[in-house]
């Protein structure tokens, strides 16, 4: 077994901030399963932090969830007031806004790894604390109104799909690390490319802030289903279509 | 000098603690990585607490810290600072065998005897747990302590027994 720093932490808090800033730290309760692959030399946490001593030993009813746990809500709400900070300090522009984002997500690279594990255990289907984090997310659409009401982005599209479009934007490239890393060959997280990245986020912001301005987006009419919209495609659109769908083995569009 | 500043910066390593075992106190200095089980047997000498597989799977390694059952093998000491702690050492009182103890023998609950320390803490936990009310509950709630030789029977019997149920 390595050796490893061993630390004792009282508030949820430092917990929280400990395991975000050391990728080689482990928390330890019980340790009946870590202490097991730490003597296997399968895991080799060079730092321990020892949550034991946290208020966290309780399982409760809460009115959200049923069965919840305090340390999930202790970190929802932790993530969930950083969020409201991150709103309330965010730049208007929308290069800045794209890039202020970008960074501040940096340090919750944990929540970002939580939120795709769950994507894989729930898909579709409601998540723990979906009530409280809806509100989160409702603040960030919110920050997309705003911004469309100074015209700093189109008017026309939804809120809620700019706010993805901007999350897609934000976060892709530390989802996606391996991903980054071979079409850029560089490291999501090294300073080049974070540099890089905020500074093509800044030029798209500009390009969408043009867009707004001249008004050239129009909104597609989401009552007409596909197929309606598919024949409202000029003649050549669509002959591209077809000629696509036949390459792809796919069944005919009609 | 390079080996002296090496046990320097060890020494600088070592885990803090207190523990009153048996009702001894003890301050220690440690490295973190010592099991609960290491220092009772290699440090303190008190080796009736066994190690059988030393991956939480046998049992043997069983005793109770602030009265409950706990696996000594898959714990850091370090974690356990300001602890009571008791093995199978600490159960007589006064030259009298705890009812456990007393009842393994009545019953002749054993055959090698190595996982014996391990199932009687085992048992002394499980009573003050106070959810077995029958043998088939003992059985499952002493599932984590092997015996291999088989001596379940009578492992079973002397629980009862200590519980009031003989």
């Amino acid at each position: 077994m390595i050796n490893f720093e061993y630390v004792r932490v009282r508030d949820v808090a430092d917990a929280v901030r400990l395991i975000a800033d050391d990728r080689a730290a482990k928390f330890v309760a019980g340790g009946t399963n870590l202490i097991h692959l730490m003597k296997m030399d399968v895991e080799r946490p060079t730092k321990i932090i020892d949550i034991n001593r946290l208020p966290l030993n309780q399982i409760e009813s809460t009115p959200s969830c049923g069965l919840g746990d305090r340390l999930v809500n202790d970190l929802v709400a932790h993530v969930i007031e950083r969020r409201r900070q991150r709103v309330r300090e965010a730049p208007q522009a929308i290069g800045e806004f794209l890039a202020f984002h970008f960074r501040g997500a940096e340090a919750d690279l944990a929540w970002l790894h939580y939120l795709m594990r769950e994507a894989l255990v729930f898909g579709n289907r409601p998540v723990p604390q979906e009530r409280e984090r809806q509100e989160a997310v409702s603040l960030q659409v919110q920050e997309i109104r705003d911004r469309q009401a100074a015209g700093l982005l189109p008017a026309e599209l939804d809120p809620g799909h700019l706010r993805l479009f901007g999350f897609a934007l934000m976060n892709y490239p530390r989802m996606l690390p391996q991903i980054t890393r071979m079409t850029t060959g560089m490291a999501a997280d090294s300073p080049g490319f974070v540099a890089n990245w905020e500074a093509l986020l800044r030029e798209v912001g500009s390009w969408i802030e043009e867009a707004a301005r001249r008004k050239k987006i129009t909104r597609p009419n989401s009552s007409r289903s596909t197929r309606k919209s598919f024949f409202c495609l000029s003649p050549d659109s669509r002959l591209i279509l077809f000629r696509e769908y036949r390459e792809w083995g796919l069944p005919d569009a009609r | 000098m390079s080996s002296n500043l090496a046990a320097a910066a060890a020494l600088a390593d070592l885990a803090q603690l207190t523990l009153t075992i048996n009702g001894t106190h003890h301050d220690l200095k440690l490295d973190p990585r010592t099991t609960l089980l290491d220092l009772l047997r290699e440090r303190l000498d008190l080796t009736g607490t066994k190690k059988g597989c030393d991956q939480g799977q046998c049992g043997a390694c069983t005793i109770l810290v602030d009265g409950r059952r706990i696996n000594s093998c898959l714990t850091f000491a370090v974690m356990y600072d300001g602890a009571l702690i008791t093995t199978i050492e600490g159960l007589s009182q006064d030259g009298t065998l705890h009812p456990l103890q007393q009842a393994f023998i009545d019953h002749d609950a054993f055959q090698c005897r190595y996982c014996t320390p391990g199932q009687i803490c085992s048992a002394v936990g499980l009573i003050a747990e106070g959810r077995a009310r029958n043998a088939e509950e003992i059985r499952e709630l002493m599932s984590g302590n092997i015996c291999r030789r088989g001596a379940y029977t009578n492992i079973v019997a002397a629980i009862e027994q200590a519980m009031g149920r003989s």
